[in-house]
């Protein structure tokens, strides 16, 4: 005669603590597991949020990197450029003072008449590797210290030198008077 | 197990100790790289002033590059010589080229220069507006020197003044195809 039989499949409820020491952990080493899981919860939970801090970290490290080396070639590129930049514009700048040149000598030629005194001639302007010579006549030793004051404070010129003097006896067209020689050194502009 | 354990969280605490290192190196040197990173956005930012700069230069050198020849540059040359010395009524005596006139500083390659020595004969004043003129032209040209004496002709005393102006004509060779387009 056949008999229903009924089985109970469903498992108590029991703790997680319960399952794990169910694997006949002996009771002395339950604490020691604990602590060991513990321990590699620790240790698991930190090298996986440290690792994702240092991931971030080295993200950013090389991000900047390869940004510092785009700009690396960016700044070559450019010093390349300033350097043509730099010639064109000292070429530039040599063509400005030629331009300037005929000014500048016809200002000084203006400022060496406009300083001599009534009583003084120029008979001769000469340039030489620093400045002038200039050689003229004067009617006497005060117009000739009249134009070297007036030279001297002249800000075209540095440092009027007298180079020689010499007395000259009157002629049919000249009155008596001194012959003299200066330099004069032209001031840089 | 106990042993376990501990060396389990005493490797825990070095990795730790470990990444924060790594994590502290990487972080100074992401510093050092913004710094420099910064610093090199200020030069590149530099640049429009170049441009400018660049621009400007190409704004005066192409007014006289022509690319002429020499015997163009020195034709265009004396027929200004000629009426600059009629409008201010001296007497261009004698041009001869290549003299012993040397410009005063070495042109670069993109100057050619050719030295003029010049004698003109003429009154004080005229002979200074005249040497101010001699460089404002289309031919680009500088005084290298002048030297001033009484006429060494007696007929000519009353006129004035012999001027010997060394000048030296220079050719602008630019190459056009470096002109920024704008």
């Amino acid at each position: 005669m056949n008999v229903p039989v009924s089985f109970d499949y469903l498992r108590p409820s029991s703790s997680l603590e319960d399952v794990l020491f169910s694997c006949r952990i002996p009771k002395e080493m339950r604490a020691s597991c604990r602590a060991l899981c513990c321990s590699v919860l620790f240790a698991l939970t930190a090298w996986v949020l440290e690792g994702a801090r240092l991931h971030r970290a080295l993200q950013f490290e090389r991000a900047d990197a390869d940004r510092y080396s785009r700009q690396l070639s960016a700044l070559n590129a450019e010093r390349v450029y300033e350097k043509r930049v730099q010639a064109l514009t000292d070429l530039d700048r040599r063509v400005r003072t030629i331009a300037e040149s005929g000014t500048l000598a016809a200002r000084r030629l203006a400022a060496l008449a406009s300083d001599l005194p009534g009583n003084v001639w120029v008979t001769a302007i000469t340039p030489d590797g620093a400045g002038v010579m200039l050689d003229g006549q004067a009617r006497d030793l005060n117009g000739l210290s009249d134009t070297l004051v007036r030279l001297n404070a002249d800000p075209f010129f540095v440092g009027p030198s007298l180079m020689s003097a010499q007395r000259m006896a009157a002629t049919a067209v000249t009155p008596p008077g001194l012959r003299f020689t200066l330099h004069i050194a032209a001031r840089v502009p | 197990m106990w042993l376990l354990a501990v060396f389990v969280f005493v490797f825990g605490v070095r990795a730790i100790a470990s990444h924060e290192s790594a994590i502290a190196k990487a972080s100074v040197a992401t510093e050092e790289l913004t710094r420099r990173i910064e610093s090199n956005y200020r030069t590149l930012a530099q640049a429009e002033t170049l441009r400018r700069r660049e621009q400007l230069a190409w704004d005066d050198l192409l007014k006289i590059s022509g690319g002429q020849q020499p015997a163009i540059s020195v034709a265009e040359f004396l027929r200004r010589l000629k009426d600059m010395a009629w409008r201010r009524r001296l007497s261009v005596v004698s041009i001869i080229p290549g003299d012993e006139s040397t410009p005063s500083k070495p042109a670069s390659r993109a100057l050619a220069p050719l030295p003029i020595t010049i004698l003109v004969r003429g009154k004080f004043r005229s002979l200074v507006r005249f040497i101010q003129e001699i460089t404002r032209q289309r031919t680009l040209t500088g005084v290298e020197s002048v030297k001033l004496m009484l006429s060494s002709i007696p007929s000519a005393r009353t006129a004035g003044l012999d001027a010997t102006i060394h000048v030296t004509l220079y050719r602008v060779i630019v190459d056009a195809a470096n002109v920024p387009a704008n």
